[in-house]
């Protein structure tokens, strides 16, 4: 103990005059020291092992044994929820199949599953069997609520809500849950469904361009130039609404709509009328006077309306087999052929 | 031979010099590939197959949706990892009997390890716990440590 205090002492002493009396002074002091040191370590248990102080000596336990795998022990009708009740990597003591996985060395098997890295890679499933996933139903059940009677039908989900929002989420494996792709908005509204009237519903069809498919009948406005999707919603809905009050409007330039602007052919005032009226006037008796009286007369004939409806059909629908076979009736009959 | 060329950025600038950085050569043709010896150097299969055999004989060590198309966040999950790994190779000095593989499902980082039984169980416990805490406080997210262990490293071939 005398000597453990002069230790210290001397250390100390060392360390504070070591900058008066220069280098050699230091070091004679430090081989003092570490020569004391020395002798007391000799009579330790541990030698060569670093001073443990008060700690006392390195206590070796026996190795332990490793015990035995989980899949030894399994009854056969085991709850497998328990063993992996969730998502984890494959463990070979805890699953009981005698599975290979890896490229076979030449005149060998594939690597077991002791020690496998390429089983632990993998995304296994062994968490998702029927049984698990019943459970998890049944827990859910609790959360859900049950869709509304009245609605069973496509039809009544349109009628009582027209317009549809579709907006997509985003997840992903990392630190951060933002994805810009998240803000997109899609509105998709039956234009049947909106009350517009002829003129008010061709305005809403031009104004919408591409956004609006006819034969479906559905208008689609997709919305991304806010940064946050509550904002692409309100756009979405105010275009909307937009859309609706000035196509009910009627501006003072649309009076000058012309031929090329219609969305459907119209017969009357149109070259085919005209032409199938001069021909049959002249068909006529040779000498009576064209008049108004006479055209009138000539639209009003039943093979002349015929006619009018085969050319409006092969105009607005396009060619088809029985479009043209219409068109072809309707011209004989006219021309009494 | 690839040669790396690193270039300064102060010499950049200045128009009117000009020097050439090198680097050691890394030859694509030699990454990652261990070669023929006398035959007594025992493989493990992540060891034994080529990096080419990568997608056909051997699998991903890394998995998340960074990579898959339309995904951000490719460049920091790698550096993610590549710290995670040296952090691993050196906290469990000596004890790890293949590479890491790690996994992240959502927020979480799941890292399965496979280690050999060099250590007492205990300072396993203690090593798994501080790396566990230490990671999850560095990178903000919930890390989890899967440990197996083994006697001794499995072996595919000898090279």
């Amino acid at each position: 103990m005398a000597a453990h205090t002069l230790n210290i002492y001397m250390l100390s002493l060392g360390r504070m005059h070591c900058h008066i009396y220069g280098r050699n002074v230091h070091k004679a002091l430090n081989r003092a020291t570490y020569a004391t040191a020395l002798s007391t370590n000799n009579s330790s248990l541990n030698k060569g092992f670093p001073d443990r102080g008060s700690r006392g000596p390195i206590i070796r336990r026996p190795r332990r044994e490793e015990g035995e795998p989980r899949k030894d022990k399994m009854p056969v009708d085991q709850d497998w929820t328990a063993v992996y009740p969730t998502a984890a990597p494959f463990r070979p003591g805890s699953v009981p199949l005698p599975v290979r996985m890896g490229f076979p060395v030449k005149r060998g098997v594939p690597p077991e599953k002791k020690g496998n890295l390429e089983l632990i890679k993998i995304p296994n499933f062994l968490h998702l069997t029927p049984t698990a996933i019943k459970k998890h139903c049944e827990a859910m059940k609790l959360f859900c609520t049950e869709w509304p009677s009245a609605l069973d039908t496509n039809v009544k989900c349109d009628e009582h809500f027209p317009i549809k929002i579709e907006c997509k989420d985003y997840v992903s494996a990392g630190t951060s849950i933002r994805n810009p792709s998240a803000r997109i908005v899609n509105l998709r509204v039956k234009l049947s469904s909106l009350n517009l009237d002829d003129h008010a519903g061709k305005k809403m069809a031009k104004l919408l361009g591409e956004r609006y498919y006819k034969e479906t009948d559905i208008i689609t406005i997709i919305t991304d130039s806010c940064p946050v999707r509550q904002q692409n919603y309100d756009y979405a809905m105010y275009l909307l609404t937009v859309l609706y009050h000035e196509s009910w409007k009627t501006e003072a330039w649309e009076s000058e709509k012309t031929v090329a602007d219609m969305e459907e052919y119209s017969w009357e005032d149109s070259p085919s009328q005209k032409n199938a009226l001069s021909t049959l006037v002249r068909m006529q008796i040779a000498g009576e006077v064209e008049g108004d009286a006479v055209r009138d007369k000539l639209l009003g004939r039943p093979e002349v309306q015929e006619y009018r409806e085969s050319v409006i059909r092969l105009m607005n629908e396009g060619e088809s087999e029985s479009s043209i076979l219409q068109y072809r009736e309707a011209v004989k009959k006219l021309l009494k052929l | 031979m690839n040669t790396l060329a690193r270039v300064g950025t102060s010499i950049c600038t200045n128009p009117e010099t000009r020097a050439l950085h090198v680097t050691a050569s890394c030859c694509k043709n030699r990454a990652a590939r261990i070669r023929v010896g006398k035959g007594d150097r025992p493989l493990t299969y992540e060891q034994a197959l080529h990096p080419h055999h990568i997608g056909h004989r051997k699998g991903w060590l890394s998995q998340h949706t960074s990579n898959l198309m339309g995904e951000n966040g490719a460049a920091d999950r790698t550096v993610e990892d590549v710290f995670v790994r040296r952090f691993i190779f050196g906290t469990f000095h000596n004890c790890l009997a293949n590479e890491i593989v790690i996994k992240r499902r959502g927020n979480m980082l799941v890292v399965c390890a496979l280690m050999l039984q060099r250590l007492p169980p205990q300072k396993f416990y203690f090593l798994i716990g501080y790396t566990e805490t230490l990671l999850s406080h560095f990178y903000k997210c919930p890390v989890k440590m899967e440990v197996q262990t083994l006697g001794d490293k499995a072996v595919y071939k000898y090279l």
